[in-house]
């Protein structure tokens, strides 16, 4: 018993010292690892990139979610193949709920069966991990939406090499191709996206004045391309509004510090814009804190705190959100396509949506084919 | 003569308070200038931002709340593991539960009204602090290995309860009553800081509780021998973390005016960084409330002054990463062996 109790003394002290060496060395890699970010990526591309167009794989224009089809006799071939495709995300999230939710409905309808579904938290190798593990289950396709497209390249090669079909959300590991290596890409318009964002919050502070600008500072290619379309139009399209106050993040968390950091040091901000959804909640925050009702935000993507905001007449004044929908549906028809050997479109674009008010409802039901929360209702039918 | 020196020569916990030392519970031991590094340091970042970004607007009221604000959460939880680090534990857990009790709260305002919804929240804190509890010294497993897992279950349960979608909270009185109140020019977080402050401080240090949490992180069989219920003492140490950070979540939540599954989920490592750098041994049997008081609130500080200066999240990661390392070298150092 007491060497026991000697044992675990000892344990507990080298478990301490682990412990610290643990905390250190993660706080520090963290910091390093992003030092280490090449150029013109990430937060670098969100400051100084130039985005007045979105273009598709190897320069492909993008062709709407429509002119995808599938016959009666198509779709009873596919259900007859017993086919299984897989959907393998960076995180969870409400948007991937409903790219889950267009590609189940699709894959219903072609009797496609879902072999499995994956959330990796952002962690790329976790992702090449988990496409390594379901290929364990032998799907005849797989949806993913790439973390680090040229990490993830072995993983994919290998899914490639085993038959495998793969229809990818966004963005590809560099020198793939579109019938040898996958089938098809499903994006949103990035560059409309930020503009419509852009255009809407000018237009809600009178097309004149300064405004804040915090963007992503991590390589995350679709946040990346939308900040920066953001600030390309701003500069080129408004010249009456300065962008006065930037500061990037990686944790959106501390949208809050920079927001109220920004509204202390610029007494003349007319609006703030924020990339998403989960960090604008934070500059909601910072605004309600320093008693300013006269900062409008602008931001991307449906969530119900910015719902809740614009339902309200609150500071959200401009939201720009795509179609999760119909990039899950579309995904799933591609792999319907190649399964049965049609030729797949080179990039299929969803259309970015201005929210208002008025069309928020619509917004829930047609894009997100979600439930408004009865905190939205309730004030819509103030 | 420390607490472990008390109980090897059979001393018997006191419900009397031993002599102040910044460093956690000591009695007449020679001083140490590492003892104090928190309190330097706190003053050497302070006096560096007062300097460098006062034309910023540092030393403001407006700025003042806001770094209130940011800590509050963060303090609490660190008061929590104070508790539970001096017990000689860890709780891995925190983050998630702070998501859960702020998600539980967030439903249960939105169905039962304003008691219920912070009746839920509690209970989120009593529920999982006594699972973690009961776990650890039922199953007799390190809580590191229990509140890594406990950290992914609370985690599953909070993005199943709403299946990933945010809460709103339109209930006016508790979120005035959490986090978007004001008392006077300053935040109401500041109310909870201060009695999250008052009654840790109590508990720790003037409380017959507080000793045995001491005895049990600095010899669990010594304490035993004395008397001491050291598996009751582990399941509090754990049921006070979890209670504090299901309060932080309440807070984060009234704060923000809703719920989010991934509140607090980057908060572990800022709250054991506070409470190291504030004097709390990893290795159990010393703490400080009141330093980790200051360790959260110079954590705070040092990305509210950076983020007034203008510096680049990856500035931001490794200055703090710079100061934690120089100020555990300092406060953590082992003797030689």
């Amino acid at each position: 018993m007491i060497h026991r109790q000697d044992r675990s003394r000892k344990q507990s002290v080298a478990f301490g010292r682990r412990a610290a060496l643990v905390l250190i060395g993660a706080l520090l890699t963290t910091g390093a690892a992003q030092v280490q970010a090449g150029e013109m990526v990430g937060g670098q591309f969100a400051l100084k990139g130039v985005v007045t167009q979105t273009v598709g794989p190897n320069g492909a224009k993008g062709e709407p979610a429509s002119v995808l089809s599938l016959t009666d006799a198509e779709v009873q071939k596919l259900r007859g193949g017993h086919y299984s495709a897989a959907l393998l995300f960076q995180t969870s999230s409400d948007w991937s709920n409903a790219v889950t939710e267009g590609a189940r409905d699709e894959f219903k309808r072609l009797g496609i069966a879902v072999a499995g579904m994956s959330n990796s938290n952002y962690s790329a190798s976790d992702q090449a991990h988990a496409v390594q593990t379901i290929l364990a289950k032998k799907p005849s396709a797989i949806i993913v939406w790439p973390i680090n497209p040229d990490e993830l390249r072995p993983a994919l090669q290998k899914a490639v090499d085993a038959g495998v079909k793969l229809a990818l959300i966004s963005n590809m590991p560099s020198g793939f191709q579109q019938g040898r290596d996958y089938v098809g890409l499903v994006g949103d318009d990035l560059h409309a996206m930020g503009q419509k964002t852009a255009d809407g919050l000018a237009h809600a502070i009178g097309n004149a004045g300064d405004i804040g600008y915090l963007y992503f500072d991590a390589n995350a290619y679709v946040v990346n391309q939308r900040d920066a379309a953001f600030r390309t139009t701003i500069e080129r399209d408004h010249p009456k509004i300065k962008i006065v106050a930037t500061q990037g993040f990686s944790d959106p968390q501390r949208a809050f510090q920079i927001a109220s950091a920004m509204l202390l040091q610029h007494p003349t901000l007319k609006g703030i814009y924020v990339p998403w959804a989960e960090p604008a909640a934070g500059v909601l925050q910072a605004i309600r804190a320093s008693h300013r009702r006269d900062v409008a935000v602008a931001t991307m993507d449906l969530s119900n705190t910015v719902a809740v905001s614009l339902a309200q007449n609150g500071a959200v004044k401009a939201l720009v959100i795509d179609d999760p929908y119909a990039i899950g549906k579309s995904l799933a028809a591609e792999i319907g396509y190649a399964l049965i050997g049609k030729p797949v479109p080179a990039y299929i674009q969803v259309p970015a949506i201005p929210v208002t008010r008025t069309t928020l409802l619509q917004a829930y039901a047609q894009d997100y084919h979600a439930a408004p929360p009865p905190e939205v209702k309730q004030l819509l039918s103030k | 003569m420390t607490v472990r020196n008390l109980i090897a020569v059979g001393g018997r916990p006191s419900t009397t308070a031993p002599t102040l030392s910044p460093g956690g519970v000591n009695d007449r031991r020679s001083f140490r200038w590492t003892d104090l590094t928190v309190y330097i340091g706190f003053v050497l970042v302070f006096a560096f931002f007062a300097l460098t970004t006062a034309d910023k607007g540092f030393l403001t009221v407006q700025n003042a709340t806001s770094i209130v604000t940011a800590v509050t959460p963060i303090a609490l939880m660190a008061f929590g593991a104070v508790f539970v680090l001096t017990a000689g534990e860890i709780d891995l857990s925190i983050g998630s539960v702070v998501a859960l009790s702020a998600l539980v709260t967030a439903l249960g305002l939105r169905h039962f009204g304003l008691v219920g919804g912070v009746v839920c929240g509690l209970a989120i804190g009593v529920g999982t602090g006594l699972l973690n509890g009961l776990l650890i010294v039922g199953l007799r497993v390190p809580s590191f290995l229990i509140t890594l897992g406990t950290m992914q279950l609370f985690s599953g349960i909070a993005q199943m309860s709403t299946q990933l979608q945010d809460v709103p909270i339109l209930n006016p009185t508790y979120n005035t009553l959490f986090g978007s109140g004001m008392v006077g020019p300053v935040s109401d977080a500041v109310v909870w800081l201060l009695a999250g402050f008052v009654v840790a401080q109590i508990a720790y240090r003037n409380l017959a509780f507080g000793w045995r949490v001491m005895a049990t992180g600095s010899d669990r069989r010594s304490a035993r021998a004395l008397g001491i219920n050291t598996r009751r003492v582990r399941v509090a140490v754990m049921l006070i973390s979890s209670l504090t950070a299901a309060l932080a979540g309440m807070i984060y939540a009234g704060e923000v005016q809703g719920a989010v599954y991934t509140l607090g989920s980057n908060d572990l490592l800022t709250v054991l960084a506070g409470v190291v750098i504030g004097g709390t041994s990893l290795f159990g049997g010393t703490g400080s409330i009141f330093g980790a008081l200051l360790g959260a609130i110079l954590m705070a500080m040092i990305v509210n002054g950076l983020v007034l200066m203008g510096a680049t999240v990856q500035q931001q990661i490794v200055v703090q990463g710079i100061i934690i390392v120089v100020a555990v070298a300092v406060s953590q150092r082992q003797p030689a062996e």
